[in-house]
């Protein structure tokens, strides 16, 4: 094995990678440029908003103090086995198919993870998290729209930003050109009608003509749900996989869940939790099954706010906190692993004596994706994408 | 006969044509606007509680939940925010529907935005924001600009959602005592949103400091009859004289943040700053800076009278003259529907509806409020939830005429040749009304 003891603050990294690859993989420069030979990288992030709790998602069994702090809550106590990872840690078995990819060496788990942000506000947190600020205040567009930006041009609107909502969120606010893809309904009206409007606009609403067009082209690309059918995310992330495997479809999107703000609750069967983590699981299967072939080609990022309170409150649940876990599946993923500096869990490991302390930046994670698999240059990243962001290093060796 | 400047007055300066416009607004339309302004009194007629009622009732709530640990306080609370929300979205959404002064409305809607709390900080956020409303902006849409910012400052819907409540003065008695220190956040929205905005010229020390003026600025939140109120907490309060953009403040106490407003208020770049956005808001993204400069200029000349103001953006031909180009947000959108073809909509679709559209009520994802561009809700996912929601909505309007003559009766001779075309030619009555309902002529403004 090739993690250090758990129970002191050491770096976990699993099999597969050398251990002296551990602290090196913070400065190693990018081994692959994936704009040279043939690859085509997609790239999706996925937003949980609410913040989600990261210890209820990958429990670390080994401390001793966990059944004190979170009594109720335990995996152990869910009915349901929890799923084993390497260094000590559990899986939530709502999220079985991310396991199984975890086993298969196509899933990251980073644990103690947060962005710069330091307060306890679900909005100031995800406009932290989506603009890529490096602390202050948040910026007006989002570091993915700038990492589009800095990419050689592509042409044809289907090859903007994907964004999987029906508005562009912060994340992908920007110069970039952005098509945004929610739900069908363009069916709804007939071919014939649907030119007629067409004409309407083109006089007098050029702007709502294109909008329609575009998504009209995107909606041609794929075979849409029907609509009102099955939950909207993983239906979202299925079409996301569908366009991201026309050659002629968009590279690079976003996709958002809500339902991580588990203040009451958290644990019985049922709860919302374990709807939230269904749900994004099935989402992530969606979106395998969808991409076919190019999943080897993907990297998916998931990443939330900010965790939750270690200990559990009054109503069987938990308030905002700060470190929590974040993920990168995909084919192109060198998984298996969990990655953590794991700070522990007694009182004075704690992040204002409350949360689970941060000691991996997720712009490093971020950082090392973009470095690797889109082949964005170290400075254009520290720059550009992620502002004021130099001493923040990328993560090496994250991917095959 | 309907004319070009009847239209204009319904959609951009109102919330969307009717079939039965009132008499005035053919006959003299710039009379019809401003009449509504001088003819607005206002009176809460919602029948909805007060903030510091529902503040109150929360606070109860809190503290049998934490005594008891019960699971039933917090499903308790938790109805009554919704319970609250869907009230006061149902006030909002009739009102703009049915009232005689859709522009008064507008105007709501506009201040309600420019001081905007959101539902993202929280349930008691959420609990109030359509008391806050209420409260601290309808009293004042043709009002003093002043005014309005002191009931926004001293609300406990503002207080909590800009952090005030817990910011504190660091050489405060409580500061000292609990180690605490100062929240920018109200003070820096203050300069940078709600008066004489980013391009003012200020620097973050006058950002500081303006903080440290309003430290101690919090509500009442212990048990009695004043929970919910402002409370001028002076343990809080950071002691000092304190400079901003030049200006010194040697006040003592609740009194140096009031010099601190009415410096603020009467800023030419206040001025300035309302006067782009009101322009911005009715007349688009192109319109004329000597819009803006006359706006402004009125609005420095009668102090921030917002009735005067408004009057003065109402009395400028560009203003009527600007092509229409505004795309309608999707409550504004669905208020139009609504108004034109009579659906009436429940509480939970409203909410809904806006929702599914990307604007929740009270809920923009940042304090600087929804996005406000031409063409910013114009966007291709958006549009498909545009194109079913119109479809869903003619599919329940039980209209007696046929879409043809609701059109004619609402736009008059701007029914053009291709919206004659479209209507005329769909495949049903529902797709016709639809047609309608996504036609330039009802969509932009």
């Amino acid at each position: 094995m090739t993690f250090l003891h758990p129970t002191r603050r050491g770096l976990l990294i699993g099999a597969g990678m050398a251990s002296a690859g551990a602290f090196a993989g913070w400065t190693h420069t990018p081994a692959h440029s994936s704009l040279s030979g043939s690859r085509d990288p997609r790239f999706l992030q996925v937003i949980l908003r609410g913040g989600m709790d990261g210890l209820a998602v990958a429990e670390p069994t080994f401390e001793p103090r966990l059944e004190q702090l979170r009594q109720g809550i335990l995996l152990g106590n869910l009915g349901e086995a929890a799923l084993p990872l390497q260094g000590g840690f559990v899986l939530n078995p709502k999220l079985k198919n991310l396991h199984e990819m975890y086993l298969r060496g196509e899933a990251s788990i980073f644990h103690a993870v947060a962005s710069p942000y330091r307060g306890r506000s679900h909005f100031d947190g995800q406009d932290f998290l989506e603009s890529g600020a490096a602390g202050g205040k948040a910026l007006e567009t989002g570091w993915l729209n700038r990492a589009l930006s800095v990419l050689p041009q592509k042409n044809g609107p289907a090859r903007d930003g994907l964004a999987v909502s029906l508005t562009a969120p912060l994340i992908m606010r920007g110069k970039a050109p952005v098509i945004t893809w929610r739900g069908g309904g363009l069916r709804a009206l007939r071919p014939e009608s649907f030119s007629r409007l067409m004409e309407l606009y083109s006089a007098d609403a050029p702007g709502l003509k294109s909008a329609f067009e575009s998504g009209l082209t995107l909606t041609k690309l794929a075979d849409e749900p029907p609509s009102g059918e099955g939950s909207p995310f993983v239906n979202g992330m299925r079409m996301a996989g569908q366009f991201f495997s026309k050659p002629e479809g968009p590279r690079i999107g976003m996709i958002d869940l809500d339902g991580w703000d588990t203040h009451a609750e958290e644990a019985p069967e049922g709860n919302n939790l374990g709807k939230a983590l269904a749900e994004l699981d099935a989402g992530l299967a969606a979106l395998k099954d969808a991409l076919g072939a190019h999943w080897k080609d993907t990297v998916v990022a998931v990443a939330t706010e900010f965790g939750r309170t270690v200990r559990i409150n009054g109503t069987e649940g938990t308030d905002h906190g700060t470190a929590t876990v974040a993920f990168l599946v995909g084919g192109a993923v060198q998984g298996g692993r969990v990655i953590a500096d794991w700070p522990g869990l007694q009182d004075n490991n704690l992040f204002e004596s409350r949360d689970l302390m941060p000691t991996m930046d997720i712009r490093s994670i971020l950082k090392g994706v973009l470095s690797d698999h889109l082949g964005i240059a170290e400075g254009v990243l520290s720059d550009v994408v992620f502002p004021d962001s130099q001493t923040v290093k990328p993560f090496s060796s994250l991917l095959v | 006969m309907t004319s070009e400047r009847a239209i204009t007055a319904q959609r951009r300066f109102g919330y969307g044509v009717v079939p039965d416009a009132p008499a005035r607004v053919v006959r003299d339309p710039l009379g019809y606007a401003i009449g509504q302004l001088n003819d607005y009194e206002y009176k809460d007629r919602s029948g909805l509680e007060s903030s510091s009622a529902l503040l109150t009732r929360f606070k109860v709530m809190q503290r049998s939940r934490r005594e008891s640990d019960s699971a039933d306080a917090f499903k308790a609370a938790g109805a009554l925010v919704k319970g609250q929300m869907q009230q006061e979205t149902g006030y909002r959404f009739k009102t703009a529907v049915q009232s005689g002064k859709p522009l008064v409305e507008r105007l709501v809607s506009f201040w309600s935005d420019h001081f905007c709390v959101s539902c993202v900080k929280g349930p008691q956020v959420r609990l109030i924001a359509g008391a806050y409303e209420r409260e601290a902006i309808r009293p004042h849409v043709t009002g003093r600009f002043r005014d309005m910012l002191g009931a926004v400052m001293h609300h406990p819907a503002m207080l909590i959602y800009l952090d005030n409540t817990s910011s504190v003065g660091p050489d405060s008695p409580k500061g000292r005592k609990f180690n605490q220190g100062l929240n920018e956040n109200l003070g820096r929205e203050l300069l940078e949103l709600h008066t004489v905005g980013v391009d003012a010229g200020y620097s973050q020390t006058d950002v500081t400091e303006a903080a440290r003026i309003i430290t101690g600025w919090t509500y009442n939140s212990s048990p009695g009859d004043e929970t919910g109120h402002f409370l001028f907490d002076a343990r809080s309060h950071q002691p000092g004289q304190f400079t901003v953009m030049g200006v010194v403040f040697d006040q003592n106490g609740e009194a140096q943040g009031d010099a601190l407003l009415d410096m603020l208020a009467a800023h030419p770049s206040t001025a300035r700053h309302i006067a782009g956005k009101l322009v911005h808001y009715f007349v688009g993204d192109n319109a004329a800076p000597a819009l803006t400069d006359a706006v402004a200029q009125r609005f420095s000349e009668t102090d921030g009278d917002l009735k005067e103001t408004m009057i003065a953006l109402l009395q400028r031909a560009e203003s009527w003259d600007a092509p229409a180009a505004k795309v309608l947000p999707p409550f504004d959108m669905l208020v139009a529907f609504s108004r034109l073809i009579g659906v009436k909509l429940k509480n939970e679709e409203v909410i809904a509806m806006s929702r599914s559209l990307g604007q929740p009520l009270w809920e923009p994802r940042s304090p600087a409020g929804f996005p406000k561009g031409d063409d910013d809700w114009a966007t291709s996912g958006a549009m498909v939830g545009r194109l079913k929601l119109a479809m869903n909505m003619a599919r329940q309007s039980d209209l007696q005429d046929d879409p043809m003559g609701l059109a004619n009766a609402a736009l008059g001779r701007n029914v053009t040749q291709p919206l004659e075309d479209a209507i005329s030619r769909a495949a049903t009555r529902p797709e016709a009304t639809a047609m309608l309902l996504l036609s330039p002529q009802i969509q932009l403004r």
